[in-house]
């Protein structure tokens, strides 16, 4: 294998590769940043340009595009809560809360760090078990990627804050959003009233820059208008306490995302999601979770970074594309002439490895060029917002109508930042929304094929394989167990204390269930029972106002 | 969280923006799952998940836990919005409160006004001219510091999106295609 490596890197540490490769990821960056324009559609649109490199430099310029913008998505999701890619909505959730706390720089040095070091576990699992995991996806079919499907599903209880008959009313609006458009089993156009736009279905990408970049910008608007934020220097940088913190939550991102970027079309916004579910769950300080905690920034963009260098398991070594971009990947790979599957690493290994190198040196880029940028990007929010959200209303209109070329995406923007806004006044999640919207399709696939496996039957399927049964089992635990966790707690405060009552912890957006709600709805105090509908998205500054 | 501590919290009661919220989530599950009646349950040729089967199940569980979200409304309340547990503007007086709503309604119809001017004027040209407006007469901003934002938004974006990223944004009329001989 060194010598591999070394072949890699021989190939890949040329003056024009190089050069390509710099280039490739500050495009990148720079389309991450702008909503709407993602990574395969940065790839999509930059491929011609390749055209006449050499096919590694061509790669290498591509694949940088592909690292670059996971990054500069990470950065708008910080700064002003807008997210470039579907995978960076989760980074609004935190990110945007310390940027609003004046911890801006440290969130996007944060994610800069994370990001890199799961892009080096993960190159070096791809480097060094990549066939493994493809063997371990092919053994994937459509009842494990259901139970797959369930257990993203799932994860709305980790979204829904207290309320969780609300936040799941919201995943099932999303998913039945997401129903309009073209059936994928049979191909029948549902919910289209005949419009021919509607039949690829409503975008979430528009729907996403609509309840997140308008949205917010509405709110801020209602709220009189952020300040201009003007952080100490000091605060722009990274502390020992924010390195201790992350580290866990990098590992944990890590796994998570590599284990569901092996698997071909689960792609990195689930893995953002679970990963951050996952931090709900195990972090030290999930309880701060939702307020501008640093976990819930660099897991989730550590569980990115990591499940899109694992979609190239699938891609490179089965030619079965992991998500979005390694489908347009796999494009440019068959223009030039190149054919992945398992002979692809014995056939041509210079173009395998210095490919592979060419990620870890476009991390290295992607990483000297941010880290020290992060301050510099923290100092937009020194910007008037007079000034600011006419830029964001630009970039979100015109990023939208650039993933389809059509005008029915700026409507949906517009249409969706007022949702947006209301549910923002109204302390809605807006998580399991998205959640929903983006699952939806994925699940409904999923259970398509596993009924056209099983002859109409779907459960002798799931029942029929350990996998899937572990994986919902999982799924239950993730539902009930901070309930029976609760519960045995309570039961032991009860005991000691002699109080009745329900447990109420501080925290709006922790693991409370539907029994807490109701619970807590019946035996509290009037004040108390304010409790059934909490804002997710609040800060404690924010619980303080009058 | 009722121990947001130094500050007051209002009594819990049914709000007319909650209940409305939760009735639209238990219209739109409604909506769905009458309208899946339109689709079969399963594929009549092979017997898999039909086209009906999601949102008739989604609409139906949509439809049920809107009603009774609408119900625990009623029955318990909540304590949303000026009750300090939704991020408010703090020291607004009346009048200012009036500006800001003013504001949202008019930064809205800016964005629908845009929206309806792009396909004749052109994205970049609509867009500046939003920008100018905002920037000008929205934020009151000096006339110099307005256009020079505004020119500054159509270059950028040119440069940006047309030149570099070869973005095909719509030119409205002064699409060249439009005016060159046929």
């Amino acid at each position: 294998m060194i010598d591999h490596i070394v072949t890699g890197f021989g190939a890949a540490l040329s003056a024009e590769n190089l050069l390509w490769c710099f280039v490739g990821v500050l495009l990148g960056t720079v389309i991450g940043i702008l909503p709407g324009l993602g990574s395969a559609t940065g790839v999509a649109i930059l491929i011609p340009i390749t055209l006449t490199f050499d096919p590694l430099t061509a790669l290498i310029m591509l694949a940088g595009i592909y690292h670059g913008s996971q990054f500069g998505a990470t950065i708008t999701a910080i700064l002003i809560a807008t997210p470039g890619e579907a995978s960076s909505v989760v980074s609004t959730l935190d990110g945007y809360r310390m940027a609003r706390q004046g911890r801006a720089g440290p969130a996007l040095a944060i994610s800069a760090l994370g990001a890199f070091v799961s892009a080096m576990v993960s190159l070096f699992a791809l480097a060094s078990v990549a066939p493994f995991f493809a063997r371990l996806a092919l053994d994937f079919g459509p009842p494990e990627m259901l139970a797959v499907m369930i257990l993203g599903l799932c994860t709305i209880v980790v979204f829904s804050g207290r309320n969780l008959p609300l936040g799941m009313g919201l995943g099932l609006a999303g998913i039945l959003i997401a129903c309009i458009g073209i059936d994928v089993g049979s191909g029948t156009p549902r919910y289209t009233f005949g419009q021919i736009d509607l039949f690829g279905g409503v975008p979430y990408v528009e729907v996403m820059i609509g309840l997140f970049a308008v949205g917010e910008l509405l709110n801020q608007l209602h709220l009189g208008m952020a300040e201009p934020i003007r952080a100490r220097f000091r605060d722009l940088l990274l502390t020992k306490e924010d390195i201790k913190r992350a580290t866990p939550a990098t590992a944990r991102g890590t796994v998570v995302g590599f284990l569901l970027g092996c698997l071909p079309g689960a792609g990195t916004t689930l893995a953002s999601f679970m990963a951050y579910g996952a931090e709900k769950r195990f972090s030290r300080n999930r309880k701060k979770l939702g307020t501008g905690a640093i976990e819930g920034v660099v897991a989730p963009d550590a569980a990115t970074n990591a499940a899109s260098n694992a979609n190239f398991v699938p891609t490179l070594v089965l030619g079965v594309p992991g998500g979005a971009t390694t489908a347009v990947l796999l494009g440019a790979f068959l223009i030039y002439g190149i054919q992945p599957g398992p002979l692809l690493f014995e056939n041509q290994p210079t173009l395998v490895w210095g490919l592979l190198a060419s990620f870890f040196i476009g991390n290295v880029i992607l990483l000297l060029l941010n880290l020290p940028l992060a301050p510099l990007f923290a100092q937009l929010l020194r910007i008037r917002y007079a000034i600011l959200y006419p830029l964001i209303i630009v970039t979100s209109l015109i990023g939208a109508y650039s993933v389809k070329n059509s005008m029915l995406s700026v409507w949906i923007v517009i249409v969706f930042g007022l949702v947006g806004y209301g549910m923002k006044r109204l302390g809605l999640p807006v998580a399991p929304l998205v959640l929903g919207l983006v699952i939806g399709p994925l699940f409904e696939k999923a259970l398509v094929q596993t009924s056209a496996l099983g002859e109409g039957a779907v459960l002798p399927q799931i029942t029929g394989s350990n996998v899937a049964l572990g994986i919902l089992c999982l799924a239950l635990l993730l539902v009930v167990g901070p309930v029976l966790v609760k519960a045995v707690r309570g039961r032991d405060a009860s005991e000691s204390t002699g109080d009745e009552r329900v447990p109420v912890t501080a925290d709006g957006a922790t693991d409370a269930t539907a029994s807490d709600v109701v619970a807590s709805a019946v035996a509290a105090s009037p004040n108390e029972s304010s409790l059934d509908t909490p804002n997710p998205d609040r800060t404690p500054s924010q619980e303080r106002q009058p | 969280m009722s121990g947001a501590g130094s500050a007051p919290v209002a009594p819990a009661r049914a709000r007319r923006p909650v209940l409305a919220a939760h009735c639209v989530l238990a219209a739109f599950g409604g909506l769905f799952f009458a309208g899946s009646f339109a689709y079969p349950w399963t594929n009549p040729e092979d017997g898999t998940i039909g086209a009906g089967a999601l949102p008739r199940v989604a609409g139906l569980l949509l439809l049920l836990i809107g009603l009774g979200l609408v119900w625990q409304e009623l029955r318990a309340g909540s304590v949303l919005e000026g009750d300090g547990h939704v991020e408010e503007s703090v020291g607004q007086s009346d009048g200012e409160r009036r500006a800001t709503r003013r504001k949202l309604v008019v930064v809205t119809a800016a964005m629908v006004v845009t929206a309806l001017l792009i396909p004749v004027l052109g994205m970049l040209p609509a867009l500046a001219v939003m920008t100018l407006f905002l920037t000008a007469v929205v934020e009151r901003m000096r006339w110099p510091a307005a256009l020079a934002t505004s020119v500054g938004v159509l270059v950028v974006s040119y440069l940006l999106f047309i030149v570099v990223l070869r973005v095909p944004l719509p030119f409205g009329l002064l699409d060249p295609a439009l005016w060159s001989s046929p």
